[in-house]
């Protein structure tokens, strides 16, 4: 019984991975195999697994990933378990009696959907990162972006990475209170960078080049910084408070945008406010924490791929003014809208927002070396983990998942999660420990508020 | 006769001697006195009900400077127990008063400003840290009082060492330093009488606008305790610091003080509670009718709330031995006053 229909669909598919000058049926049976993971077992040489057209053959036992033909981290062809030399990527190799070979054939296990997903044991987060660069003890890091950036934040600074904190408190204050006035959740009190835009405005505000419209809002008698209205709960007192306190904010930013040697940044959302004229980019819409919407002086903002792309672009280009050997770690939140302000449904407007946000990390990596891309949102919303690194309410990122996606990324970059961290050494910035296992409700959401309006 | 206990380390000294000078003018009152060295004190536990002491398996000689050679006290007998020279971790509040501005209180020029209300907030949370073990509070009776251990005297300055080095810096940006410190007693003081605990800060007079203790309050400190002593001591205070914070204590305690000039007995319809040996309910409507006919000054009301009586039974709530945890006394800097002090 053939797994796949090759009609319609599958047939475009077929031809979309095998070019239009083969016919279906020829293929298909090839693909039918990669599919099943049909690949002879290494050490059975002599015949290339996998390359019996239409046949079944033996399925790589589990823990065996170097059946067939891997590759190095850095892409290159290994030799294959006894079974001769590499075969160049560009495509189908010729055996001997020029039979072309599948792509697709004798890749590693995590390569395939059944060996590499649905057959790996429920909530093994599997072989997801191979990390580009090394992210080292050594390194400053400077963290910002979307709410799960802070657990990204934590858990570097609980495995002794040196996290910078431009606005540090004395230890004396636990971090609960610290957070809730947006101390110790980022590199700076800067509060949830949702948009790239947002992002590359803040860079550019910290140098001088850009003031926001409207910088001051407020609620009843108080008054909110407009760009991080989280940070202070109850507002203050005035508005030339609000700006006196921007302004030493911005102050401290600048030695972090500059010593970093890896910025960490978590793409949050395509979806933001805007003021109509200047363009500025709010985190939060005007009327939800403070301020109030007026129709006339704001507007909503879908951002698409080619903007998320082009902001980060831009940051990137002024980071790399200031610092010059900054390299960039990029995740994607996996922590789903909690309300869109767009006509579709919550679920599909998530579905669009990741997709842009994804995709732009895919071509940001593509484009440049000095950017790798952690999987965060792969290993949290995998099928492998059927929901289980969510909260019951399956938008929130449970302690599990986060101590999940963490552990992955610690062991890849060659750390132990489970040993003690060294001690911290005194740095620019003050790096702090903790477990790497938070609780997800530390982590402070200004988009949560938007609950507050759900009928 | 109204009982007062007086528990401590060694900051209990500047009282003892102050008391010595003033129990004539306070016939009616009664002090007795048990204090250890801050090395010893942080030992020492509630033991059963209200006995207060060293555990037996740590009883050392030496370690307790009561006249009486005691290794525990009835902390029950009395009407009012004050826990003089109570632990705050003032270098944790300097920290914050060294790296930020602080709206409104203080403005040193700092490249960092905490708004108000993280401030109090942050020093909500330090105080947590140092707030006693259960079985301390929300007593019934007696009541519980706190002398938090005064702020070095301005005398460290002097000093090179290290162990002063934030006081120097304090002293270098004064501005606004003393309301700030002002203002974490306030949040020390609401954040204890919510747990039935009343606080009474270091008086204002005996600080100097740098935040730190006029050296005319701790100069002789040590002399008075010790004639042949040469040297200062910046961390404890003198008998004439020991007077205000008793007089500033007497008052919150609204209990009677014979002027000065006036010779005789005390006013016998002085409503100061009386109890210890009276049935509970007595005790109780005697200490709620005190407390109506003696409201506190409005500005200790606006520091601390209101100091309404705390009814329960935290007696029977109080853990078991043995799963106490550590009474934040003792003063760990300074140097423990010689036990002469109570010969």
């Amino acid at each position: 019984m053939p797994l796949l229909n090759f009609s319609g669909y599958g047939r475009r598919v077929l031809r979309m991975l095998f070019g239009a000058g083969v016919t279906a049926r020829s293929r298909a049976s090839s693909v039918t195999a990669d599919v099943q993971s049909t690949v002879a077992p290494a050490g059975k040489a002599g015949k290339r697994p996998g390359t019996v057209a239409g046949g079944r053959g033996k399925r790589v036992p589990q823990g065996k990933p170097h059946a067939g033909r891997e590759r190095s981290r850095n892409g290159a062809a290994l030799p294959l378990g006894g079974a001769g030399t590499p075969e160049p990527r560009g495509g189908p190799a010729l055996r001997g009696d020029a039979t072309p070979a599948s792509p697709y054939i004798g890749l590693p296990s995590r390569a395939y959907w059944r060996s590499g997903v649905a057959e790996r044991s429920p909530l093994n987060p599997g072989d997801l990162y191979r990390p580009r660069f090394a992210v080292t003890r050594d390194m400053q890091i400077a963290t910002a972006g979307s709410c799960f950036a802070q657990h990204v934040g934590r858990a570097l600074r609980g495995a002794g990475f040196k996290v910078l904190d431009a606005e540090a408190l004395p230890d004396a204050v636990s971090d609960d209170v610290a957070n809730r006035f947006g101390y110790r959740l980022f590199s700076g009190r800067y509060g949830n960078i949702y948009t790239t835009r947002q992002l590359a405005q803040l860079l550019d505000e910290v140098e001088g080049r850009f003031t926001p419209a409207l910088p001051v809002w407020r609620r009843g008698d108080r008054f909110f910084d407009a760009q991080r209205p989280g940070v202070e709960p109850d507002g203050l007192d005035s508005e030339e408070q609000v700006l006196d306190h921007r302004q030493r904010h911005l102050a401290r930013l600048r030695p972090v945008f500059a010593e970093a040697d890896v910025f960490v940044f978590t793409f949050g959302l395509t979806e933001a406010w805007t003021h109509r004229v200047s363009g500025t980019v709010y985190p939060t819409a005007p009327g939800t924490i403070a301020g109030s919407y007026d129709p006339e002086i704001f507007a909503f903002h879908n951002y698409n791929t080619i903007e998320v792309l082009r902001d980060f672009e831009r940051f990137r280009t002024a980071l790399k003014a200031i610092n010059p050997n900054v390299r960039f770690l990029v995740t994607v939140s996996p922590v789903p809208l909690t309300a869109t302000a767009t006509d579709a449904h919550v679920e599909v407007a998530t579905c669009y927002s990741k997709a842009v946000l994804r995709a732009a990390c895919g071509m940001l990596v593509a484009r440049h070396e000095d950017i790798d891309y952690f999987p965060s949102f792969e290993i949290i919303t995998s099928q492998n983990a059927r929901g289980a690194y969510y909260e019951p309410n399956m938008r929130s990122v449970s302690p599990m998942g986060v101590e999940t996606a963490m552990r992955l990324f610690l062991r890849a970059q060659g750390v132990d999660p489970a040993a003690p961290a060294p001690a911290p050494k005194k740095a620019r910035g003050r790096p702090r420990q903790r477990t790497v296992a938070d609780r997800s409700d530390d982590v402070q959401c200004e988009d949560a508020l938007l609950d507050a309006f759900a009928r | 006769m109204t009982r007062i206990t007086i528990i401590g380390n060694s900051h209990v000294a500047a009282l003892k001697v102050a008391w010595d000078a003033m129990a004539a003018d306070h016939p009616g009152i009664e002090v007795d006195f048990f204090a250890a060295p801050g090395r010893y004190f942080r030992r020492f536990r509630l033991l059963d009900g209200l006995t207060f002491g060293l555990p037996v398996a740590a009883r050392i000689d030496g370690a307790v400077l009561d006249a009486s050679g005691r290794a525990e006290v009835d902390l029950s007998q009395a009407d009012h127990v004050i826990w003089a020279g109570y632990f705050w971790p003032w270098d944790a509040v300097v920290g914050l008063m060294l790296d930020f501005d602080i709206d409104g209180l203080r403005e040193i020029g700092a490249s960092q400003v905490l708004s108000r209300a993280a401030f109090d907030a942050f020093c909500g949370d330090i105080v947590k840290k140092v707030t006693p073990p259960p079985e301390w509070l929300n007593w019934p009776w007696p009541r519980l009082i706190l002398l938090p251990a005064p702020m070095r005297s301005a005398d460290c300055l002097a000093s090179r060492s290290a162990r002063f080095r934030v006081c120097r810096l304090l002293a270098s940006r004064p501005a606004g330093a003393r309301e700030t410190i002002g203002a974490f007693m306030d949040v020390f003081a609401g954040s204890m009488r919510a747990q039935g605990i009343e606080l009474v800060a270091q008086p204002k007079e005996t600080l100097l606008p740098n935040g730190l203790s006029a050296p005319r309050f701790s100069r002789g400190a040590r002399r008075i305790l010790d004639p042949t002593a040469s040297t200062e001591d910046v961390t404890h205070m003198n008998a004439e610091y020991g007077k205000l914070q008793l007089r500033e204590v007497l008052s919150r305690l609204a209990l009677p003080e014979r002027p000065p000039t006036q010779a005789g007995p005390l006013d016998s319809t002085a409503p100061f509670p009386v109890a210890g040996r009276l049935d509970p309910a007595a005790r109780d409507r005697q200490r709620d009718e005190a407390h109506q006919r003696h409201a506190l000054p409005a500005g200790v009301v606006a520091a601390i709330g209101d100091v309404s009586p705390v009814r329960g039974s935290a007696r029977e709530s109080r853990v078991a031995p043995g799963t106490r945890g550590e009474t934040n006394s003792g003063d760990v800097v300074g140097e423990d006053t010689p036990p002469e002090a109570f010969a």
